[in-house]
């Protein structure tokens, strides 16, 4: 065990590479937790590729048609059980903190081991692919009774299950160390209402977490203990209680991976309008609003089942366009008239502004139980959950990189690097994804590995693989740039872009202790903006 | 809203007004949509709560000086053990054993910590 020392004085750490893993520093926590993340995006990328060339052409090529179940699924699990919620949740370890102006982070041990826990989880996910029967191949939800044991013997489910236990522990875990911190380590002045914007994206994020994880951890348990002791579920009534306990969790997940990004996006856009984020009250009260109704349309992934209240989760789904339009207006009130800069993260923003209205509109269309009927189970809500997921957890995510890259490393990444980065993105999001409505509205249901000759669909699926070709290079550019900006060390200073909250009144990185000289005075939710106007 | 709670307890009443929607206004309701939404509702409540009584004495302490270790093993520990007690329930019951062994070893090294901070605090 090392010395323990007083926060407010504690000397430079000098742990070496293999302090940073058990670090309870919240800074290398965030990176560390947001590292692991990442990697998970990779692999889960990784996957979806070989998928994209399986269904390059009909017949099949690459796999077997189980082999195309066990991709899809770790795909999907990996991405929202491994890759988004964890790295929402370490933008926020790293990046609340410094944003309320505290030393540290509230309990950071139990951070700790949950990042440990997702790293645990996640090997004990992939490790099916070892096993005889392969990995789990149950889709990213597991309806019971095709997740049973009769259903899918493999041990490889069990093991997806066991991951995903303690992914959903470990995001529980952290959450509650963010609130926590949010709750009681702000600084003098920091009122809940002079909060960050991404703070309080913060706030409702670890909400939702705390109040909606649980059931995935019930549902979970309960489908283990099916599967090895058999007598929880039954019959019909069965098959509906577990769809009502996953989706508690699987719709408020998908804003769990969505408004932290949110909160990015609009630090983004505030910097680089120059402007301070307007509407700031009512912003606030429409993401309680959005967190709030987002827990309660759970019911719209079951219209088809007629087992739900349809006109109650089709009301609240529709209510949803309230607080979203409210988003979308403050984000255009704050450029209006604002020295805009167009700053590889404020591309990264507006292409998440662009990308999430194609999938919220088709969201309010599959949210009307008629034409759900028309699209379920097809490529149509494959396109439209990828415009929401992609559009907006992954181009808010690389808003974010690029906006607080600077702060985190101390140097500064290539801007020339990072338009072609986007921009390829871009186009190849779009080239990936928007041919799969049309394959849906023709009717291509999802999960299947071939498709017939005759159907006439292999043009739009030619186009949709060779768009994923395109995202991989966009990626390989944005490690390119990541390597170079690393190699380079062009110091970034402690503020290169003008920024608005604390995290800019220190330097980059911040030193263990964060703030060593006394914090500017916290009088709105911009102090740093404060400053510079009464400057001038 | 100095009170962090009250943020807390609006979501709450967010969560319960839309709740009450779903249980007055339509007729069939099965038990889950009853429970998950009062639960949710009842764990809001409770957070805010203890968020009030924190906060409240949050303000002396924040700024006190931490004594938390710059490392701690025993909490990756602690993590690795819990996973290697779930793989067990696949695996076999040797892994739990080893698991709930390690487990404790860990529970041992964060008691030793929270010592030492108390001592120096
Ligand atoms: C990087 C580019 C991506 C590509 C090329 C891609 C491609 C695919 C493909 C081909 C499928 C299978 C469709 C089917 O057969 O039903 C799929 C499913 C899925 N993807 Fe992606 N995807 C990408 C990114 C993402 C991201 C970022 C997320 C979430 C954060 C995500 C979440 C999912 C989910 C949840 C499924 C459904 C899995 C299931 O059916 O159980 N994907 N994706
Ligand atoms: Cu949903």
């Amino acid at each position: 065990m090392t010395a323990v020392g007083a926060a407010g004085v504690r000397p430079r750490p000098r742990r070496g590479w293999l302090g940073t893993l058990a670090s309870t520093d919240h800074k290398a926590l965030g990176a560390g937790l947001f590292t692991t993340a990442f990697g998970f995006f990779l692999a889960a990328g990784v996957l979806a590729l070989l998928m994209r060339f399986e269904l390059a052409r009909p017949r099949l090529q690459l796999m077997t048609l189980h082999g195309y179940d066990e991709l899809f699924t770790l795909h999907g699990s990996t991405m929202f059980y491994l890759f988004a919620t964890p790295v929402a949740l370490a933008s926020g370890v790293y990046l609340v903190p410094l944003q309320i102006g505290a030393a540290r982070l509230r309990w950071a041990r139990v951070a700790l081991a949950g990042w440990w826990m997702v790293i645990a989880g996640g090997l004990i996910m992939w490790m099916g692919f070892l096993t005889a029967q392969g990995a789990a191949d149950v889709g990213w939800y597991s309806y019971w009774p095709l997740s049973d044991m009769p259903n899918s013997p493999g041990i490889g489910t069990d093991y997806w299950i066991v991951g995903i236990l303690l992914a959903a522990s470990a995001a529980i875990l952290i959450a509650a160390c963010v609130l926590a911190t949010i709750v009681t380590l702000r600084a003098p002045g920091m009122t809940m209402l002079r909060l960050p914007v991404f703070t309080w994206t913060m706030v409702v994020t670890c909400l939702m977490v705390l109040t909606a994880f649980p059931a995935l951890v019930v549902a979970m348990g309960l489908l283990l203990a099916q599967r090895q002791l058999g007598g929880v579920f039954s019959g019909a009534s069965g098959a509906f209680d577990y769809q009502h306990l996953f989706w508690f969790f699987g719709h408020p997940v998908v804003y769990v991976v969505f408004f932290p990004f949110v909160g990015a996006i609009a630090e983004a856009i505030a910097i680089f309008s120059g402007r301070r984020w307007f509407g700031y009250r009512p912003f606030v009260l429409s993401l309680l609003l959005f967190a709030a109704l987002s827990m309660s349309v759970w019911g719209h992934h079951m219209f088809t089942t007629s087992a739900v209240e349809n006109r109650y989760f089709s009301l609240t789904s529709t209510a949803l366009l309230v607080p979203a339009g409210i988003e979308y207006f403050d984000a255009l009130a704050t450029m209006w008239r604002g020295r805009i800069r167009f700053a590889t993260p404020l591309l990264f923003a507006l292409g998440f502004l662009v990308l999430f209205v194609i999938g919220g509109t088709t969201g309010i269309f599959v949210g009307s139980p008629p034409l759900d009927y028309h699209v379920t189970d097809s490529y149509f809500i494959v396109a439209h959950f990828h415009y929401t997921l992609f559009g907006g957890s992954v181009m808010g995510l690389f808003a974010a990189v690029y906006l607080w890259w600077p702060k985190v490393t101390g140097t500064l990444l290539s801007e020339r690097l990072g338009r072609w980065h986007f921009w390829l993105t871009m186009v190849g999001m779009n080239v990936t994804f928007f041919p799969l409505f049309f394959l849906g509205w023709e009717g291509m249901p999802r999960r299947v590995a071939d498709y017939p000759r005759s159907s006439g669909w292999e043009t739009l699926n030619a186009v949709s693989s060779a768009g994923s070709a395109l995202l991989l290079i966009s990626l390989l550019v944005f490690l390119l740039n990541v390597a170079r900006s690393l190699r380079r060390r062009v110091p970034a200073g402690p503020d290169p872009w003008g920024g608005q909250t604390l995290e800019w009144a220190t330097s980059s990185p911040p030193p263990p202790e964060n703030f060593p000289a006394p914090l500017p005075p916290v009088r709105s939710f911009a102090p740093l903006q404060d400053l510079r106007e009464a400057a001038s | 809203m100095r009170r962090p709670g009250v943020a807390i307890l609006v979501w709450a009443a967010l969560l319960g007004a839309l709740a009450v929607v779903l249980w007055a206004v339509f007729e069939e309701v099965d038990y889950l949509s009853v429970l998950m939404p009062a639960f949710a509702v009842a764990g809001t409540a409770l957070i805010a709560l203890a968020g009030w009584r924190a906060a409240r004495r949050a303000g002396e302490r924040a700024f006190a000086p931490q004594a938390v270790p710059e490392t701690s093993w025993p909490a990756v520990l602690a993590a690795l053990a819990l996973a290697l007690v779930l793989l067990g329930l696949e695996v076999g019951t040797f892994l739990c054993l080893i698991g709930a062994g390690l487990f404790a070893f860990a529970v041992g090294g964060l008691a030793r910590e929270w010592r030492a901070e108390r001592r120096t605090r």
